[in-house]
């Protein structure tokens, strides 16, 4: 009775975590590092990315970035999951999981490019005056 | 000042650019300003929020206190404004860009922070002569620029001269910078100096006879080169944050820190703090 009440309970819950994972509720998706810098010596980063996601309910997950049409990995009733993969970024990097419907991003998260050197050399001209220290 | 003793350093810088082009290969002349081939945003903003000190050289006067430092620069195809400073770009080669400048020559901003409350007194204590730092207009200045870069870091070439009839001089300047990465950290040393002609030292750093007094003595200030260095570190936060310091030193020429209005030769600058930019 106890172990059936239990079954019962957990379909329970995660029927209800299902249904609120499509109604909203919180899914985080993480990516470290997030921020890639280059420069002119410099113009691309290779990245050993840590992509990592956490739902409040259990659900089916797929995993995308906009390197690829395909999922880099899927998940079927996880709550969590992570993926490592080496990368080189040479411009701004999403990833973002659905939970089965094609097309509908529960989360998302991005990869930042920031160039330091401007080909255009008057960016980096001293400036000289007496009010600025920048 | 005679003509011929601007022609000299504007014939020098010419004759270099002019010898730099001659090595260009045609296409290389002619190609368009690469600012218009990059997707960059023409408007460079920026904030420094901290705090900051720069020495003042004036005698009787008070260093000045920086907590917000802006960045303001609008770069087009070839004109663009760098806080203060306006600009045309009269070439732009893959070696070198050289830029037509117009700027406020910024030796006064020493001058807008001068205290004057101070008198010599009497016997019986009656004051009878106030000490005043004389008083100097800033200088509207017309400039020819060379920047070059490179493996080897950065240089910028610049001479500029009164175009408003302030103090009739001009000024050499030189200033090399080298940039390092490390991660999310930047640094980049400086270094270089800055010539300044007898008429220019002389406006900012003389005394006229009409201006001497018992502390302030009658005073002309010659030609003279000062020398400066930077070093400059930040650590980027994201994409628009950075916490960064800077410090500079530079030390004035002898003619004037030989002037009677200044106190100080040797000036340091310092400034701490985050930077927001767009």
């Amino acid at each position: 009775m106890t172990r059936s009440f239990a079954s019962l309970l957990s379909i329970l819950i995660a029927g209800g975590f299902a249904d609120a994972v499509a109604r909203g509720l919180p899914v985080v998706l993480t990516v470290k590092p997030v921020l890639c810098i280059t420069d002119r010596r410099n113009p691309t980063c290779e990245m050993s990315l840590l992509v990592a996601w956490e739902s409040e309910a259990a659900g089916d997950f797929c995993l995308y970035s906009d390197v690829a049409a395909a999922a880099i990995s899927c998940w079927a009733r996880e709550s969590s999951g992570r993926i490592e993969e080496a990368r080189v970024v040479e411009r701004p990097l999403t990833y973002w999981l659905t939970n089965g419907e094609p097309g509908v991003r529960v989360a998302e998260a991005t990869v930042d490019v920031v160039t330091t050197d401007s080909e255009d050399r008057r960016r980096g001209r001293q400036r000289r005056h007496a009010w600025s220290l920048l | 000042m005679s003509r011929r003793t601007i022609h000299g350093p504007l014939f020098l810088l010419l004759m270099c650019l002019s010898a730099a082009g001659h090595a260009q290969t045609v296409p290389a002349q002619t190609e368009a300003p690469r600012a218009a081939l990059d997707d960059e945003s023409p408007w460079r903003l920026g904030v420094g929020l901290g705090y900051g000190e720069r020495d003042n050289p004036l005698a009787l006067s008070e260093d000045l206190k920086m907590l917000v430092d802006l960045d303001i620069a609008w770069f087009g195809d070839r004109w663009f404004f760098d806080n203060g400073d306006g600009g045309f770009m009269l070439r732009d080669a893959e070696h070198y860009t050289l830029n037509l400048i117009g700027r406020f020559n910024s030796d006064r901003v020493f001058f807008a922070k001068t205290d004057s409350d101070i008198f010599i007194v009497n016997l019986v204590g009656d004051p009878i002569e106030q000490i005043v730092v004389p008083d100097r207009d800033y200088a509207v200045e017309l400039g020819l620029e060379l920047l070059t870069d490179g493996d080897w870091g950065s240089l910028q070439a610049a001479v500029h001269r009164d175009a408003g009839g302030t103090h009739d001089g001009y000024e050499l300047y030189l200033n090399y910078a080298r940039s390092y990465r490390w991660q999310r950290w930047s640094f980049q040393p400086s270094m270089g100096l800055s010539y300044k002609s007898a008429r220019l030292n002389d406006y900012y750093w003389g005394v006229r006879a009409d201006e001497a007094s018992f502390v302030f003595p009658e005073y002309r200030a010659g030609a003279g080169a000062n020398k400066h260095a930077r070093f400059a570190a930040s650590y980027r936060l994201d994409r628009s944050w950075s916490i960064f310091a800077v410090a500079e030193f530079e030390r004035l020429s002898s003619q004037a820190a030989r002037s009677p209005l200044v106190e100080q030769r040797d000036l340091r600058g310092v400034f701490v703090g985050f930077h927001y930019g767009l």
